[in-house]
C-alpha cells in the first residue's frame, strides 16, 4: 500500500520523461499527459478504497530514511483529507487539459511543467515530516514561475516581479520557521508533532508567526493579494490560471496540518486580526468584482473570496469540519476549474469573430446549459455537495463570531450576484453583436464531457465519497 | 401517501418532458393531465382519512447528526398541499388546451417538478431539506419564465432572499446544534439573535411574496404570457413563503418586532396592490397588483389565526386562482389585448360566454367574500383591511364591467373564441372542487355563523352585480393613458440610487486607494524601488574602487563593534 503513495508522488515525473521524449507532435505529448493524470487518478481511487471512507486519521504512511547522521528521516502519510485535495487537483488539471484542447498554445513545455508540478502537488499534499513539506511548498513555485513568464501576456514583467516577490518571501518566511524548528528539535520533525514542539514564548511567536505569513502569502489575505489579482487578469491559457489558482490550496492545507486542533497560544491573541483582515479582503475583493465586467475578474473574485471563506472554516478551534471543508474544496475546485476554461474557449472564439461575448448563449444552446449550470452550482444551489457542507461551515463560523459570519455571508452574496449578472449579460439578446450569430456551439464530445462532469456533480451532492467501491 | 404521490409525480413529470414532435407534444400533455387528474383525485379521497405515517430514509450525516429526507402524511400536510395540487392540474390542464405555447410537455414538467419541490418543503422536518425544496422552486419558476431579460430582476431578488434564509438558518443550526425544524421551539431559551432572524426572515418573505417594496422583481413579469405568469404567482416563490411562515412561525414570533413589521407590512402592501390593481392601465400588471394585495390579505389572516392552515385557506387560494383564470379567459377572448385603454376600443361576439364569465366571477367572489369572513371572524378588529378589501372589490368590478361589456360588431361576428370549450370544463370542476370543499366548512360550524356566512355571500354577490353594472368613471381612463404614471419605475431608481451605485462607488474607491494606491503604489513601488537601488549600490561597488572600498571599510567597522559587543576584548 505504501508503494502505491510512491507511484502516485512519481507517476506523473515518469510521465515527464514520456512527454520530453515524445516526437514534436502536439496530440503525442497531449495524450501522454492526459494518460499519466487518468492512471494517476485509478491509483488515487484505489487508495480511497483501501482507506475506507470517514476516516480522517492518517492511516498509511511511506518512510524513508535519508541522512540518519543529520537526522533527515522522510515521512508522506495519507488520509481522506489529502487524497481528496490531490483528487481534486488532478480532475481540475484534467478539465484544464480539456479546455487547452480548443486552445492552439499546447506545446510540450507546457505539458512537461504541468507533469512536474502534479508531482510536486501530489508530495506536497502527501509530506508528513517538515522538510520534505518545505521542499515541496517552494518545489512547486518553480513550474509556475516558468509559465507565468511564457504565458504572462503583454504585461508579463509585472506579473512575474508580482508572483516572485509574494511567493518567494512567502518561501523565506517558511525557510526561517523550519530553520529554528530544525534547531530546537535537533532534527526534522512530523507535522503532527509540531505544536507539541516546546519552544519560548519569543520563539513560539517567531515561528508561528513566520509559518502564519508564509501560509498568508499564498491566500491573497490583504496585503499579498496582489500577486493573484494580476496573474489572473494578464494570463488567458485556462490550464496555466488553473495551476496558479491552486496556489491558495496549498496555503490552506500548510494551516490544516500545523494547526489541526486551535492556532498555538503564543499567537492567538492576534488571531482576530487576522480573521478582520480575511474578512475585509473578502468585502473588498466582491465589491471589486461587482464593478469589474469581465467574466474572468469575476471568477477570480469569486474563488478568491471562497478561497478566503475557507481559511476561516480553517483557523476554527475544532477539527469535526476537516471532512466538510475536503468536501467543498473538491467541488468548488471542479467548478472554478470548469467555468474558467468554457468562459476562456469562448472568449477566444468572440476574439476570432471580433465580437463581445454579451448575448452569445442566445445563440449557443448546449454551451448556455452547461454554463448555466456551474454558476448556479457556484452561487450555491442545492446540486452539489457544496451547497450542505458549506451551509456547515458558516453555521460554525457564526457560531464562533456573529459579526464576523455576518460579512462573511454579506461578501459570498456579492460575488454571487455579481455571478449571475454576468450569466444574464451572456444572455441578454437585446445587446448581441450581430457577429455572436456566427459563434459555434460546443462539440458533441465537449457535450458529453461536461454531462460527465455535471454528473460527477450531481452525485456528490447525495454522497461526497460516492467513487469509493 | 404522501410519499406515493411525490413519486408518481416525479414519474409524471420525466414522462412530459420527453422530447417529441408537436403533434404528438399535445396528445401527451392530455395524457399527462389526465394521469395527474387520476393522482390527484386518489390524493383527496385519501386526504379525509386521518391516517399519519412518514417516509424516511438518511441522506448524509453531519456534526449536527444525520440528515433525513421525510416526507410526512398527515391531515396538516394534506390540507396544505391540496389547494397548490389543484392548481397545478389547472394550470396543467390550461397549458394543454392554450394554443399558443409551443412545447406544453416541457411546462407541464415544470409544473409537476415545482409541486414536488412545494411538497418536499411541506413535508420537511429539517433545514437541508427545506432550503433544497426552496431553492428547486427558485430554479423551476425561472424555468417557466423563459424570458430572459424578464427574469433577470426576479432571480436576483430571489437569490437575496435565498442568501438572507440560508443565513439565518445558519445562525439557528449554530445556535440549536440540530438540523431538526422541530428543535426550533427551544430557540426562544437558548438561542441569541432571535431580533436578527426575525427582521432577516420577514425581509425574505416579503421578496419572494413581492410585497412592496420588493416588487420590482415581479412586476417585470407582466410581459410574460397569461398562463405562465398566473403558474408563477400562485405555485413558486410566493407559495413558498407561505410555507416559510407556516414552518418557522413560533421562532420568529419570539422576536417582539415580527408582528408589527409582518402586520404593517401586508396593510402597505394591501394598499400598494389596491391602488395599482384599480389604476394599472396593463391588464397582466393589474393582476401582479391584484395579487400583490391578495398575498398581504392571505399574509393578514394567516397572522389571526395564528399561523395555523385550515380548509379556509385552502378555498381562499383556490378561488383567488379561479378568478385569474377568469380574467385570463376573457383577456382570450378580447384578442389578447393587453391595454384596456385601448380595450374599449376592441369588439368581441358571443355575449353569453360573457355572461356566463360575469355570473362565475360573481360566485367566486362570494365564496371569497365568506371565507374572509370565516378566517377574520367578528370578535377580532377587521378595520385594519376593511378600506383595502372595498377599494379591490370596486377595482373587480370595474375591471369586470370593462372586459364583459361590449357591443357586438359584425366583422368579429365570424371569428371563433381561440379559448376551447374544456376551459369552461376546467373552470367549473375547479369552483365544483371549491363549493364542495365550502359545503363540508359550512357543515361543521356552528349554525349561527354558518347562516352569518351565507349571509355575507349573498349580500356581497348582490353589492359586486351592483358595482359591476356601474360605469367606470371616466378619470380612470385619464390615469391608464397618464403615461407617467403607468410606467412608473420609482422603486427600481431608488433601489439604483440607494444601493448599487453606493456599491459601485465602493468598489472603484477601493480598487484605486487599496489597489492601485496601496498595494501598486506603495508596496510594489517601494520594494521595485528598493531593488534599484541595491542594483546600482552593487553596481557601484564593483566599478568605482574608491566607494567600494569605503563601504567594505564600514561594514569591516560594523562588525569589528559587533563583536566587541557580543564577546568583549578575549
Amino acid at each position: 500500500m505504501t508503494e502505491l503513495i510512491l507511484i502516485m508522488m512519481l507517476l506523473p515525473l515518469i510521465g515527464c520523461f514520456f512527454v520530453w521524449s515524445a516526437p514534436e507532435n502536439k496530440t503525442n505529448a497531449y495524450n501522454v499527459t492526459c494518460f499519466t493524470l487518468l492512471t494517476n487518478i485509478v491509483i488515487i481511487l484505489r487508495l480511497f478504497s483501501l482507506l475506507g471512507a470517514d476516516t480522517q486519521n492518517q492511516s498509511f504512511g511511506l518512510e524513508y530514511r535519508w541522512l540518519e547522521n543529520l537526522g533527515l528521516d522522510l515521512y508522506f502519510s495519507i488520509d481522506t483529507f489529502s487524497l481528496l485535495l490531490i483528487l481534486a487537483v488532478h480532475c481540475a488539471l484534467i478539465i484544464g487539459l480539456v479546455g487547452l484542447n480548443q486552445n492552439t498554445q499546447k506545446n510540450k513545455m507546457l505539458l512537461l511543467l504541468l507533469l512536474y508540478f502534479t508531482s510536486n502537488i501530489t508530495a506536497f499534499f502527501t509530506a508528513g515530516d517538515l522538510l520534505s513539506f518545505y521542499a515541496f511548498f517552494a518545489g512547486m513555485l518553480l513550474p509556475l514561475f516558468m509559465l507565468t513568464g511564457a504565458y504572462g501576456g503583454t504585461r508579463k514583467i509585472q506579473t512575474l516581479y508580482r508572483f516572485f516577490l509574494y511567493n518567494f518571501t512567502g518561501i523565506l518566511f517558511l525557510l526561517t520557521a523550519v530553520a529554528v524548528l530544525y534547531k530546537i528539535y535537533q532534527g526534522n520533525v512530523r507535522l503532527e508533532e509540531i505544536t507539541f514542539v516546546d519552544m519560548s514564548t519569543h520563539i513560539g511567536m517567531l515561528v508561528w508567526s513566520a509559518v502564519c505569513l508564509a501560509f498568508i502569502s499564498r491566500i491573497p489575505v490583504w496585503p499579498f493579494h496582489s500577486w493573484i489579482a494580476s496573474v489572473s487578469t494578464n494570463i488567458k491559457n485556462p490550464l496555466v490560471y488553473i495551476m496558479i489558482n491552486l496556489m491558495p490550496l496549498t496555503g490552506l492545507y500548510g494551516f490544516i496540518r500545523f494547526w489541526p486542533l486551535s492556532v498555538p497560544e503564543s499567537i492567538s491573541p492576534y488571531l482576530p486580526w487576522i480573521e478582520v483582515f480575511t474578512v475585509m479582503t473578502m468585502l473588498f475583493l466582491a465589491l471589486i468584482g461587482m464593478i469589474r465586467r469581465e467574466f474572468l475578474y469575476k471568477l477570480f473574485s469569486y474563488s478568491t473570496v471562497y478561497y478566503l471563506f475557507f481559511l476561516l472554516a480553517v483557523i476554527l478551534p475544532t477539527d469535526t469540519l476537516r471532512l466538510n471543508i475536503a468536501y467543498s474544496l473538491f467541488i468548488f475546485l471542479i467548478v472554478i476549474s470548469s467555468l474558467v476554461v468554457l468562459d476562456l474557449q469562448f472568449e477566444e472564439k468572440c476574439r476570432q469573430q471580433t465580437c463581445s461575448y454579451r448575448g452569445i448563449l442566445a445563440y449557443t444552446p448546449r454551451f448556455s446549459i452547461i454554463i448555466s449550470f456551474f454558476v448556479l452550482t457556484a452561487v450555491g444551489l442545492p446540486v452539489s455537495s457544496l451547497f450542505w457542507n458549506n451551509f456547515v461551515l458558516i453555521s460554525e463560523i457564526f457560531n464562533e463570531n456573529f459579526a464576523i459570519g455576518l460579512w462573511v455571508m454579506i461578501a459570498l452574496t456579492l460575488v454571487a450576484l455579481g455571478l449571475l449578472h454576468e450569466l444574464y449579460v451572456m444572455r441578454e439578446l437585446k445587446q448581441h453583436n450581430e457577429k455572436a450569430e456566427d459563434i459555434e456551439d460546443i462539440s458533441l464530445g465537449q457535450q458529453i464531457f461536461w454531462t460527465l462532469v455535471v454528473v460527477i456533480l450531481g452525485l456528490s451532492f447525495f454522497n461526497p465519497l460516492w467513487f469509493i467501491f | 401517501m404522501i410519499a406515493d404521490t411525490a413519486f408518481l409525480l416525479i414519474i409524471a413529470a420525466l414522462f412530459s418532458g420527453l422530447k417529441v414532435n408537436i403533434k404528438t407534444d399535445k396528445i401527451f400533455s392530455c395524457l399527462v393531465f389526465l394521469f395527474v387528474g387520476c393522482i390527484f383525485s386518489a390524493f383527496y379521497q385519501y386526504s379525509r382519512q386521518s391516517v399519519s405515517e412518514t417516509f424516511s430514509f438518511v441522506w448524509n450525516s453531519s456534526p449536527s447528526g444525520n440528515i433525513t429526507v421525510d416526507i410526512i402524511s398527515n391531515t396538516y400536510n394534506f390540507q396544505l398541499i391540496q389547494p397548490f395540487f389543484l392548481i397545478t392540474l389547472l394550470s396543467v390542464g390550461y397549458n394543454t388546451i392554450f394554443r399558443y405555447e409551443e412545447r406544453r410537455g416541457v411546462f407541464n414538467a415544470v409544473l409537476l417538478f415545482n409541486l414536488f419541490a412545494l411538497i418536499m418543503m411541506i413535508t420537511s422536518n429539517n433545514f437541508v431539506q427545506l432550503l433544497s425544496g426552496l431553492f428547486a422552486v427558485d430554479i423551476m419558476a425561472l424555468l417557466m419564465i423563459r424570458d430572459v431579460e424578464k427574469s433577470k430582476f426576479y432571480a436576483i431578488y430571489n437569490l437575496i432572499a435565498d442568501m438572507i434564509l440560508f443565513t439565518v438558518l445558519a445562525v439557528i443550526n449554530c445556535q440549536l446544534e440540530s438540523l431538526d425544524i422541530r428543535q426550533i421551539v427551544k430557540y426562544p431559551r437558548i438561542g441569541l439573535h432571535p431580533d436578527f432572524a426575525a427582521v432577516s426572515g420577514l425581509l425574505a418573505i416579503f421578496i419572494k411574496v413581492g410585497i412592496i417594496p420588493f416588487h420590482e422583481g415581479i412586476r417585470q413579469l407582466q410581459d410574460i404570457r397569461f398562463h405562465r405568469l398566473q403558474s408563477l404567482l400562485f405555485l413558486t416563490s410566493p407559495a413558498a413563503a407561505v410555507v416559510l411562515l407556516l414552518k418557522f412561525n413560533l421562532l420568529w414570533e419570539v422576536s417582539p418586532f415580527f408582528l408589527p413589521l409582518l402586520q404593517t407590512g401586508c396593510f402597505i402592501g394591501a394598499v400598494w396592490g389596491g391602488f395599482g390593481f384599480w389604476l394599472a392601465d396593463n391588464l397582466k400588471l393589474k393582476i401582479i397588483y391584484q395579487q400583490m394585495w391578495f398575498a398581504s390579505l392571505f399574509i393578514y389572516l394567516l397572522t389571526e389565526q395564528n399561523f395555523v392552515w385550515s380548509a379556509g385557506f385552502s378555498v381562499l387560494l383556490v378561488c383567488q386562482y379561479l378568478a385569474v383564470s377568469l380574467i385570463y379567459y376573457l383577456y382570450y377572448q378580447t384578442n389578447r389585448t393587453v391595454s384596456l385603454s385601448k380595450l374599449q376600443n376592441r369588439h368581441f361576439a358571443f355575449w353569453l360566454p360573457r355572461l356566463a364569465a360575469g355570473g362565475l366571477f360573481v360566485i367566486i367572489f362570494a365564496f371569497m367574500a365568506d371565507s374572509i369572513f370565516l378566517l377574520y371572524l367578528p370578535q377580532k378588529n377587521i378595520d385594519n383591511l376593511l378600506p383595502t378589501t372595498l377599494l379591490y372589490v370596486l377595482a373587480a368590478a370595474q375591471l369586470l364591467h370593462q372586459l364583459c361589456s361590449r357591443r357586438y360588431s359584425p366583422e368579429s361576428s365570424g371569428s371563433k373564441s381561440p379559448v376551447k370549450f374544456i376551459f369552461w370544463l376546467l373552470l367549473l370542476a375547479g369552483t365544483a372542487i371549491v363549493a364542495t370543499e365550502k359545503f363540508y366548512i359550512l357543515n361543521n360550524l356552528p349554525p349561527e355563523i354558518a347562516i352569518k356566512s351565507v349571509y355575507i355571500s349573498v349580500i356581497t354577490a348582490v353589492v359586486f352585480i351592483f358595482l359591476i353594472l356601474m360605469p367606470v368613471p371616466p378619470f380612470i381612463y385619464r390615469i391608464y393613458n397618464t403615461e407617467h404614471l403607468q410606467k412608473n419605475d420609482i422603486f427600481n431608481r431608488i433601489y439604483h440610487s440607494l444601493f448599487i451605485e453606493p456599491l459601485q462607488w465602493c468598489g472603484r474607491i477601493l480598487a484605486v486607494l487599496i489597489d492601485r494606491m496601496l498595494a501598486e503604489k506603495m508596496i510594489i513601488g517601494i520594494s521595485s524601488y528598493c531593488l534599484q537601488a541595491a542594483v546600482r549600490f552593487f553596481r557601484a561597488v564593483h566599478h568605482n574602487p574608491l566607494i567600494g572600498g569605503t563601504c567594505f571599510l564600514l561594514l569591516l567597522t560594523l562588525l569589528l563593534l559587533f563583536s566587541y559587543a557580543a564577546g568583549g576584548l578575549n
